[in-house]
Order: C-alpha cells, then sequence, then structure tokens
C-alpha cells in the first residue's frame, strides 16, 4: 500500500464564516428554535434550504 | 477541506451572550454540517465539557467532566463504528490553561516509519470498551492504526480506555503491545508532532477524528466548579466551558 503522508499540516487554519452566511446561519437558528421549543434541543436537528440560505450553503460544503 | 486537506481547522466568529443561544447555534451549525451521533447512555447528541469538581478519569468520570490534562486520543474510541468530525465549540476559556493539543496521525505515522515492529503491532486488534455509551457494558477489538482508501493513516487510541478493557476481557496486553503503546506515546508526546492552539470563545474548532487525534492541558477556572449550569447564564460568566458534537457525513 502506497502510504500518504503529504497532508500533514503544522498550522491549523483559521477560516471564518462570511457576513452574509452568518446572517443565514441565524436565521436557520431562528426556525430550528421555533420547532423545537419544549424539547431537549439536541432531539432535532437544522434543516437547510439551498435556495434560501445559498451562501450558508456552499461556505459549509467548502468545510 | 478537512477531509482531503487539513484534517483540522478553527471557525472562527460565533459570537453570542447567553449560553442558551450559544448552544443552539452550534447546534444549528453542527447538524447542518454531519449527522449529529448519540455520545452517551442517555442518548444526548450534545456534551457540554466544564469542570463538575467531581471525580477524576482515574476513579471513573469521563474526560469531559473533570478539569484534567489528559492522554492524546481520538474521541470516536467507544463505539466500534468511528466518527468522522469533532466540533469542540468554546463558549468560555479557563482562568489558565486549557490548551488544545492536535497531532495529525500522518506525522505520527511518518515517525513510526523508522519502528516497522511497532507499526505491525499496531496495525493488529486490541480490546476498547464502550465507556459511558451505555449501561451494558461491552468491549470490541480493533486495531489502533488502519489506512483510509487513500491511504491516509487513521487512529484509534485512548490508552486507558485500552488498558482498561484489556483488564476487562481478562486478556492482559503483550509486552510487545504494551511496547508499541509506550513507542506511541512518546512520539505523541514530541513536540514535533504538536500543535497547540488556546481555543478563545467564538471559536469552533472541527477536526476528522480519526486523522487527527488531541487532548488538553490541565487548567484552572476563575470560579469553583458546578455541576449544573443554569441556560440563560451569560457565556463571559462560566468558568472554561466546551461543546462537544460527534458527526458522521451526511
Amino acid at each position: 500500500m502506497n502510504i500518504n503522508v503529504s497532508n500533514f499540516r503544522q498550522e491549523v487554519s483559521k477560516v471564518r464564516l462570511s457576513k452574509v452566511a452568518f446572517a443565514e446561519l441565524l436565521t436557520v437558528r431562528e426556525l430550528f428554535e421555533i420547532g423545537s421549543q419544549g424539547v431537549r434541543f439536541d432531539t432535532k436537528v437544522a434543516y437547510i434550504n439551498p435556495l434560501q440560505s445559498s451562501v450558508l450553503s456552499e461556505e459549509l460544503n467548502r468545510i | 477541506m478537512i477531509d482531503h486537506e487539513s484534517h483540522v481547522l478553527i471557525l472562527d466568529g460565533f459570537k453570542v451572550d447567553k449560553l442558551s443561544n450559544f448552544k443552539s447555534l452550534v447546534w444549528t451549525f453542527a447538524s447542518l454540517l454531519g449527522v449529529p451521533m448519540v455520545q452517551n447512555h442517555l442518548g444526548h447528541k450534545v456534551i457540554e465539557v466544564y469542570d463538575r469538581g467531581g471525580e477524576s478519569i482515574e476513579e471513573g468520570s469521563r474526560y469531559h467532566q473533570t478539569r484534567q490534562g489528559a492522554y492524546v486520543h481520538n474521541d470516536g474510541v467507544s463505539d466500534p463504528l468511528p466518527i468522522d468530525y469533532l466540533i469542540l465549540a468554546c463558549g468560555q476559556k479557563a482562568l489558565l490553561g486549557g490548551e488544545s493539543i492536535l497531532i495529525d496521525a500522518s506525522a505520527v505515522y511518518a515517525e513510526l516509519m523508522a519502528f516497522p515492529e511497532v507499526l505491525e503491532e499496531l496495525k493488529c486488534d486490541f480490546f476498547f470498551e464502550n465507556r459511558g455509551m451505555s449501561e451494558d457494558e461491552q468491549l470490541f477489538k480493533a486495531p489502533i492504526l488502519s489506512f483510509s482508501s487513500e491511504g491516509i493513516p487513521l487512529i484509534r487510541y485512548f490508552r486507558v480506555y485500552i488498558e482498561s478493557a484489556h483488564l476487562k476481557a481478562g486478556v492482559p496486553l503483550t509486552a510487545a503491545q504494551t511496547q508499541a503503546l509506550d513507542f506511541l506515546d512518546t512520539v505523541l508526546n514530541q513536540s514535533s508532532v504538536q500543535h497547540r492552539v488556546l481555543l478563545e470563545p467564538e471559536q469552533v474548532l472541527i477536526s476528522a477524528d480519526n486523522k487527527f487525534l488531541h487532548t488538553r492541558t490541565h487548567f484552572i477556572d476563575m470560579n469553583a466548579p458546578r455541576s449544573e449550569i443554569n441556560e440563560a447564564e451569560r457565556l463571559s460568566d462560566l468558568n472554561r466551558y466546551m461543546l462537544r458534537i460527534w458527526l458522521r457525513k451526511q
């Protein structure tokens, strides 16, 4: 087997969501909070509509 | 990026004031990124990492309940199936200490290539335990070292849990296995493979769990430890506080 050790990086990449993506994340969170009232928050998951949150969707895919 | 390039990154800018808002924001982000996995016998998919002031790891506490520095490890060692991503979101840092130490499995493998007999031993099965994951204790076997289909080294390791599992199985570690773990620990403790970061509030660490090992240094908090925290509290009033989420790919 050819072992690939070329991916080792000493530096940890630091990135930040763009302002638009973060605003879209906050909107998704608001919808999630409305839909999860009265239950422990980690029993439901959030969903993204790629049409309504296109920038966030694209930036998540890059991660 | 995480799968094929850096294996770890820090996402900045998760600015909120209250704990409840922090939880829902991090959870929303994580559940868009992958499928959150259960992390304990209660079915919780988010774990709050802070010092409860109770027992030590050696006395049976899980790592996230203490302020101890720990051995270098992966998180996904208690489940036969590895997790894909570890999310660690910082709500508050400690008064002193609590650095994250990050280690690429590829760097560890490169160091151990000089000791082929150690690598061969690490590729063999060891016993692991499902500590904290179920009320029914289960042991399972898995290798410490394996490889992805692209040839990237993958590591499954938490020495305390392995030693505990071998004791419970009634199968003591052999001299060769102990030596292999000693070699692995020695490499993991070398500064040449370590990268240290102090996560700041608003930062979220994302790592490919079986490609990147981690640990943290011992820490001291501003205030006395508490077993429970009120959701309405401001993040700035808390002791060191992290949220941990395990994800599998969508």
